[in-house]
């Protein structure tokens, strides 16, 4: 019984179409702007709106190529946050994953095209408390000082 | 060389891994408040380090199969968890980072430069396409993909109160309203709910 053997050439090409179709080397980094903090129990935080971000970003090769932009997500919070007249974002649950067009063309392409989507979501929440110094990120915090905190209750002890 | 049964078979299993590539679907709830009025780069460096729960800690084989957790390097603080999906699509083995985030936000007063990673690095992938010659079933589970934070921790001077003490034990914000009918008035925060990973299953 003979068996046909296979070049390295051709070895090395299944490999990479292997490599691209199994996995690749999807690499994201995304920024988040801002102060992350966990809030006090007695701290009154006021929710203002939801935030709902999707975005897809396209890999080449398998993901080799072509990685996302490192503010993927940055523009599109702050200006949601800034419509909604938030402080801030509370809550917040990142998915990443390729939806069935993603696998569709990552399947039909053999890798080398590869979508993949990002999606954010969060509740837009307005902070008693005094922004942290820094260079402000909200164009309207930077045209005014930020809300002083709420006074104590009438009658507190 | 490879014969042409063991080139077929890679060839198979990685055409049926493009077809049934799933959509390897991480999901992470970050829990806590993210403060965007400012970049908060006025703050300065936490001075004592980020304290690191042991639990959420990982080293040796169960370090290099799940990533190491919580790990903290002076003010800087990490998270990385590997992730692992059968054909993609139904996780096992490690399949939320919440409790290392938890551990994460509760390390410091307040956190700045977060970054969210995630990653297949070709380590994971050539280590995949190895063993799945080997042992062919490793294809439907490997590569893993990993999950990662990165964050600087800092000092609140502002008076804010923070969650140093314990954000596991801060208890979640209100459900949000829709847009259109916020909230009347500032409400205070509920009561700590049993589980984190609550906010998670309300989710759309």
């Amino acid at each position: 019984m003979t068996h046909r053997r296979f070049s390295a050439p051709s070895l090395a090409l299944a490999a990479l179409i292997a490599a691209a179709s199994s996995g690749g080397c999807f690499t994201m980094h995304a920024d988040l702007p801002g102060t992350w903090r966990a809030p006090a129990a007695s701290e009154p935080i006021e929710v203002v709106g939801r935030l709902d971000v999707t975005t897809s970003h396209t890999w080449l090769l398998g993901g080799l190529l072509a990685p996302p932009p490192s503010d993927l997500y940055r523009a599109a919070v702050l200006a949601k946050v800034e419509a909604a007249g938030g402080h801030g974002i509370a809550n917040v649950v990142v998915d990443t994953r390729f939806t069935g067009i993603d696998v569709m063309l990552r399947a039909v392409t053999l890798g080398i095209v590869a979508p993949r989507t990002y999606r954010i979501r969060a509740d837009i929440v307005r902070l008693s408390t005094p922004p942290p110094p820094g260079a402000p990120l909200l164009r309207r915090e930077g045209a005014r000082p930020a809300p002083a905190p709420p006074p104590a209750a009438a009658g507190a002890p | 060389m490879l014969g042409a049964r063991a080139a077929a078979r890679c060839l198979t299993t990685a055409a049926m891994a493009a077809c049934l590539a799933g959509c390897f679907h991480h999901q992470a709830y970050l829990p806590g408040v993210i403060d965007l009025r400012t970049d908060g780069s006025g703050l300065p460096t936490a001075t004592r380090p980020p304290t690191v729960d042991p639990r959420q800690t990982r080293s040796g084989v169960e370090g290099y199969v799940t990533g190491e957790g919580l790990t903290v390097a002076g003010a800087d603080v990490d998270v990385e968890d590997r992730h692992y999906w059968i054909a993609g699509l139904i996780p096992v083995i490690n399949d939320s980072p919440t409790p290392e985030i938890a551990a994460a936000l509760a390390s410091s007063d307040a956190l700045v430069q977060l970054e969210i990673r995630e990653e297949l690095d070709i380590v994971s992938v050539v280590g995949a396409l190895i063993a799945q010659l080997v042992v062919p079933v490793t294809a439907w589970v490997a590569p893993p993909w990993s999950f990662g934070l990165h964050a600087k921790a800092v000092a609140t001077r502002t008076g804010a109160p923070t969650g140093a003490a314990s954000a596991s034990a801060a208890p979640p914000l209100p459900a949000a309203a829709p847009p259109p009918t916020p909230p009347p008035a500032p409400a205070a925060l509920p009561p700590a709910p049993p589980d984190p990973l609550d906010p998670l299953e309300r989710t759309p």
